[in-house]
């Protein structure tokens, strides 16, 4: 059995990677791909594009102390995973009812039926859902995946 | 992956057509070209700047200004896409019941059967184009386009293209006078852009 403080250096270990030498944001901010053979494949360490996207049976957002997952169990319609990010910029009302300006950081996942596209979208600094959303895929078929040919459509 | 670098530039109405009908013009320098941050806070003037409207003799309209988008560093990503601009309730202080922001995607010359935008026109006035308002929530889809009319561009260090667009403020008679920027209370004019990457 393994002591305690094993179990927990391997835990801290998992989620800081100190191994990969990333930007201190990145240790506590990442993407699981996980194909259906058990592999998991981590954002850290590769492009979501070079990863055997057809295998992919669960996605997993991992930010702070949040986890948020898309899989495609219980999907008959399911075709594939979507997996980007959102840019730009934004405005809001603070608690001291003042408009500020913020940068827009998300990370979105999602499946897609061939029709439409349902998203989860989660804040970046925090890790909180932000909304879900369901969204056309004639309108983001450059987001699916180049090994995803009978729906991506390429420029 | 970092988040890809992206500019709003305005241009000027007078740029010429042909000054603007190919991709590297419209991501080039134009001679009209002035930086400026849409809805970033004011520094140095760099606001989008739609000038002043008296309504002394009822509504009327801003002047037409033309802005465009494009991206200098991808960040590492290889596409962007769903371009959309929008002006939230919080982010609007007008009142007036047809005080109205609006706007259309152009297109250059190059684009020879525009659908989704209408061909960039020179020194262009309110009945230039068949204008739409800006939407007051995220429209979550695409309303801002590319020449091309796809929904998304290549990112090769910058973008394949950019986005060009006029926007202009019709202003209703009865609209509290001063002057709408930023945060400024009760006078807040501020847009949001927001675009998806991967």
């Amino acid at each position: 059995m393994k002591h305690v403080s094993g179990i927990i250096d391997d835990v801290t270990a998992l989620h800081t990677r100190r191994d990969l030498h990333l930007d201190n944001v990145y240790r506590r901010r990442w993407r699981e791909y996980h194909l259906f053979d058990g592999t998991v494949k981590d954002s850290r360490e590769i492009n979501w594009r070079q990863v055997e996207w057809e295998k992919v049976v669960k996605v997993v957002v991992h930010i702070r102390d949040e986890v948020h997952t898309v899989d495609c169990v219980g999907k008959p319609s399911f075709q594939t995973f979507v997996n980007f990010s959102h840019g730009g910029f934004e405005h809001f009302t603070n608690e001291r009812g003042e408009l500020e300006k913020r940068a827009i950081r998300q990370w979105c996942i999602g499946w897609t039926d061939g029709t439409n596209v349902f998203i989860k979208e989660i804040d970046f600094a925090t890790g909180l859902l932000v909304r879900e959303y369901v969204e056309p895929l004639a309108v983001m078929r450059g987001q699916i995946h180049p090994r995803v040919t009978h729906l991506a459509n390429r420029k | 992956m970092a988040e890809p670098t992206h500019r709003q530039r305005q241009f000027g109405l007078a740029e010429a057509t042909t000054a603007v009908d190919t991709e590297a013009e419209r991501k080039g320098a134009l001679g009209t070209d002035a930086a400026v941050n849409m809805g970033e806070p004011p520094t140095g003037g760099s606001e989008l700047d739609f000038g002043i409207i008296d309504i002394s003799g009822g509504q009327a309209n801003s002047v037409v200004v033309n802005s465009r988008i494009d991206w200098t560093a991808d960040g590492g990503n290889t596409l962007v896409e769903t371009f959309r601009v929008y002006l939230l309730a919080a982010d609007n202080g007008f009142t007036g019941g047809s005080t109205v922001v609006n706007y259309e995607t152009v297109s250059g010359a190059d684009q020879g059967a525009p659908s989704a935008t209408e061909n960039y026109v020179a020194n262009a006035v309110v009945g230039s184009y068949t204008w739409q308002a800006v939407p007051a929530t995220d429209p979550a889809s695409i309303n801002l386009y590319p020449t091309d009319e796809g929904t998304s561009m290549v990112l090769s260090t910058t973008s394949d293209d950019a986005l060009l667009f006029a926007m202009y403020v019709q202003v209703d008679a009865a609209e509290v006078t001063g002057t709408y920027k930023a945060a400024d209370a009760g006078k807040e004019f501020r847009f949001t852009f927001k675009y998806a990457y991967s």
